[in-house]
């Protein structure tokens, strides 16, 4: 027995010799990222090329995940960069300490109300930016006969009754940005007669996107009974590049009066032995190389202004002109209060 | 029944626990402390039972979790009976096939459940119950079936003779001699439902949470881990009390004995039991076959390009080998803690390991997903992002069950044929060789079967682990299930239908050398 605890106890010091990264090599960067981090692979080739440093992803779950994960290890992080707090976690994000105060030179290409959000601290740098709105079923409507909704007000319409499933803002990061999108609309007095009216025209509330998406909606891959559903901007194109087999047309489409602006922001996680570089690879992730790849990869909009953005995505990703956002700060004051006052209007 | 006076040739063995009790103190206990004491404070402690939507969800939690209990018990048990009174030819196959429902991931059973009727698909608290029963019927097979095999057909048959109706024979007869399996099978059931999370998002619905969705959605949406972690002691104290409340049922000793062939029955009892067989069966598979035929179409026909992605095979490839292992290391430890039960003679050493081995189960996977990352971060444990570190995790989710699989049956070895040997001359470790590891080998393989499986199907801890681009197949699955896209949807039910069918696989493979080795032994 014994001899296999010293078996075991030699196979966990090989096994933690090479798990525990060289600290010496300062040319080795820990990108750290929430699940859905998915850019083309070689993407950091050209990075490594031009600095001599190379970068390892990490993935860790969920934006949620993440930012409780980073706060807890805030000083002593699981990486270099964190890639992919939205606006509605910012504030917890830099009240946790999580971050090392660093803005990239590139936000001087970005549009001025993306980069107004990491003020007045600036300690993040703006990498995408996204529209979380309802998506409904065209063939559902077409065949009849009805005209989808044009409105957060038309939800509530008879003619809509059953149709929409949301989820719930106190789980889910799109059920939070649908909720503030109707607090920015109806205002602080205003929402929550709104969401009355919502729940009387027969909402479906359930927990997160997956349950909403694939198993309510009728648009997608599931058979769902429900053909308006709150998904993001860019869900058409990606039944477009993930359809099976090939098509030219989305079978869905979006109510671009019904958007929330989420911003995705990237930092230097404090307590990373290796600030320098990492500022190098915060610059890079802002540069047009990185940004071209995110919209056919990840399905969020580019911030850097230099990229062209490819066709599926133009045509088939709706561009809100006028979505309703919520700076940070806002945002991480009322949300609990928000989500509780909801609860109790929605759900019980 | 149980001998009056042993020999104790194994008397001095409480060191067989050292190596577990190692382990368990460096990769459950700890981390647990770790991150439970950087949170933790007495005002979130005391609004657990003060808020009232806590105590709410608190008291939801529970009741749904004794109903499914008692329903999970009152289908499994006859499940149990038709699968252990008579050998039969399909016999080991669907019993293998109750035990898929077990490791698939809540949210393809939910999508299965909704692709079979759309129309009815309903949240509240009936379909999480009627889930919970589905997901469970296979540790009431196992655990009652175990025991139900080995009870002689005579005790019955004589109850029988002397004028007991079915029911008083059931009653008086077979009731008290699988009490024990029964309540043992029942408190494992009542944990699981209690400490349930994928189900209860996805079937259960925003309007219900339970406790391990709270203790959830504190940690991660709203920020708030001191009322995360509160809430990760209070469902540790409920689940010790269950575990305190149904632990140390006497057993009486039943000898392993080969199963009557049904073909031998009267035609009505064979109808009967091979129509509920077939029931079963079908009744398991049939939510497979729904997604197996929906990954195999697209909306031109039948395709297999959902089978063909490079992705869904390295990540099975890490998978089998992770819970490879992961099943060595559980074999290893819980064989260590299980003998040191059996072998004590002391109830109250007994109790301490049994205890310590159920930590696993009993602590929420958030807290322990989220104590390896504040404990191993520095120094010479630096070993954050390391893959071998999912397979600790795995090990010690498998540990509770590994132990409760082995334990009983080597409490069940016949003294006097140790004595014998003893007194033919053998050294102890002779004894031990030629005596107990034959019949060890049966449960060795059963619970190998279940530490495979629950490695395979683990998500909730190690989705909190980071890790350098190695996914599991069950990982795999969810982060597809996050993106739409037709494509990536059916990806994610192909590799579910492969995680199905690889549990399948190992269940008849083990099943079918404890056939062989069994032969071996009649011969």
């Amino acid at each position: 027995m014994k001899k296999h605890i010293v078996t075991l106890l030699c196979a966990a010091a090989v096994f933690s010799g090479c798990a525990g990264s060289n600290e010496q090599e300062t040319k080795k960067l820990t990108l750290l990222a929430y699940d859905s981090f998915t850019p083309s692979e070689g993407i950091f080739d050209e990075f490594t090329k031009e600095t001599g440093i190379t970068v390892e992803v990490v993935l860790g779950g969920d934006t949620g995940q993440l930012i409780s994960k980073a706060i807890l290890t805030s000083g002593n992080p699981e990486g270099d960069v964190l890639w992919g707090v939205d606006n509605t976690f910012l504030t917890r994000a830099i009240k946790g300490e999580v971050f090392s105060s660093y803005t990239s030179p590139l936000t001087k290409n970005m549009a001025a109300d993306v980069v107004k959000m990491t003020q007045p601290d600036g300690v993040v740098t703006p990498v995408d930016t996204g529209d979380v709105c309802i998506n409904y079923d065209k063939k559902w409507f077409s065949q009849r006969n009805v005209a989808p909704p044009q409105s957060l007000e038309d939800l509530a319409l008879p003619a809509y009754k059953d149709l929409l499933v949301v989820q719930n803002p106190a789980s889910s990061s799109p059920g939070l940005a649908f909720l503030l999108s109707t607090i920015a609309s109806f205002g602080e007095d205003g929402w929550q007669n709104y969401w009355k009216k919502l729940r009387a025209n027969g909402v479906k509330v359930v927990d997160g996107w997956t349950e909403a998406y694939t198993i309510e909606f009728s648009g997608s891959s599931g058979k769902g009974t429900r053909p308006l559903v709150v998904s993001y901007a860019s869900s058409p194109p990606a039944e477009v590049v993930y359809s099976d087999p090939p098509v030219s047309e989305p079978p869905t489409a979006v109510i671009d009066t019904t958007c929330f602006h989420q911003v995705e922001f990237a930092g230097i996680l404090r307590g990373s032995k290796n600030e320098d570089a990492a500022k190098l690879l915060v610059d890079y992730l802002a540069d047009t190389t990185f940004q071209s790849d995110l919209p056919l990869t990840l399905f969020v909009n580019p911030v850097n202004k230099n990229v062209v953005l490819p066709e599926v995505f133009t045509s088939f990703a709706a561009q809100p002109e006028k979505p309703y956002t919520m700076d940070p700060v806002t945002i991480e004051e009322n949300r609990v209060a928000w989500v509780d006052n909801w609860s109790s209007i929605a759900l019980r | 029944m149980t001998a009056p006076y042993r020999v104790r040739i194994f008397k001095n063995t409480p060191w067989l626990f050292v190596p577990s009790c190692i382990f368990l103190s460096v990769f459950v206990m700890w981390p647990t402390i770790v991150v439970l004491s950087k949170s933790i404070n007495q005002s979130s402690l005391s609004r657990v039972v003060t808020d009232p939507q806590l105590r709410q969800m608190l008291w939801f939690t529970t009741w749904q979790a004794f109903l499914s209990t008692v329903g999970t018990l009152a289908i499994g048990i006859p499940a149990a009976l038709v699968l252990s009174r008579y050998s039969f030819r399909a016999r080991q196959l669907i019993r293998a096939l109750t035990f898929v429902p077990f490791v698939l991931p809540t949210i393809v059973v939910g999508i299965a459940f909704s692709l079979l009727s759309p129309a009815s698909y309903q949240s509240g608290p009936m379909p999480l119950i009627v889930a919970h029963i589905y997901l469970n019927i296979a540790v009431v097979v196992r655990v009652v079936g175990n025991r139900w095999e080995k009870l002689p057909t005579a005790f019955n048959d004589n109850a029988a003779v002397l004028g007991a109706t079915p029911f008083t024979n059931f009653r008086t007869v077979t009731f008290p001699l699988l009490r024990s399996s029964i309540i043992g099978a029942g408190s494992i059931v009542f944990i699981f439902c209690f400490s349930t999370y994928g189900a209860a998002r996805v079937l259960a619905g925003p309007r219900f949470p339970t406790i391990e969705t709270e203790i959830y959605r504190y940690a991660f949406f709203l920020g708030n881990m001191p009322q995360a972690s509160a809430l990760v002691v209070w469902q540790l104290c409920a689940i010790m009390l269950v575990l305190a409340l149904t632990y140390g049922q006497k057993d009486i000793y039943l000898a392993q004995r080969n199963l009557m062939p049904l073909a031998s029955e009267r035609k009505l009892k064979r109808l009967v039991f091979s129509g509920a067989a077939a029931l079963i069966a079908v009744g398991t598979l049939l939510p497979i076959a729904i997604l197996f035929i929906h990954s195999l179409q697209s909306s031109q026909g039948f395709t297999f390009s959902h089978w063909a992605t490079s992705d869904m095979w390295t990540s099975f490839l890490t998978s089998l080998g992770i819970a490879l292992f992961a099943t060595v290391m559980a074999l290893f430890f819980g064989m260590g803690s299980a003998l040191a039960i059996a072998y004590s003679a002391q109830v109250k050493y007994q109790k301490f390991v049994q205890a310590l081995t159920s930590l696993p189960i009993v602590i929420s996977a958030v807290a322990l997903g989220l104590g390896y990352l504040l404990a191993f971060r520095s120094g010479p444990m630096n070993w954050r992002g390391s893959l071998w570190l999912l397979a600790v995790v795995h090990c010690a989710v498998a540990l509770p069950f590994v132990v409760r699989i082995i334990a009983p049956a080597a409490r069940e070895i016949q003294p006097e044929l140790r004595e014998n040997a003893l007194l033919l001359g053998a050294s102890p470790w002779e004894v031990w060789k030629s005596i107990d590891l034959p019949f060890l080998l049966r449960p060795l393989a059963i619970a190998a079967s279940f530490a495979f499986s629950i490695s395979l199907g683990e998500f909730g801890a190690s989705s909190l682990l980071t890790r350098h681009g190695h996914e599991t197949l069950a990982m795999r699955i969810g982060q597809l299930l996050s993106r739409p896209g037709e494509q990536l949807q059916k990806q994610a039910i192909a590799s579910a239908c492969l995680l199905a069918f690889s549990c399948i696989a190992i269940a008849l493979i083990v099943e079918y050398i404890v056939q062989l080795n069994r032969q071996k032994g009649t011969q």
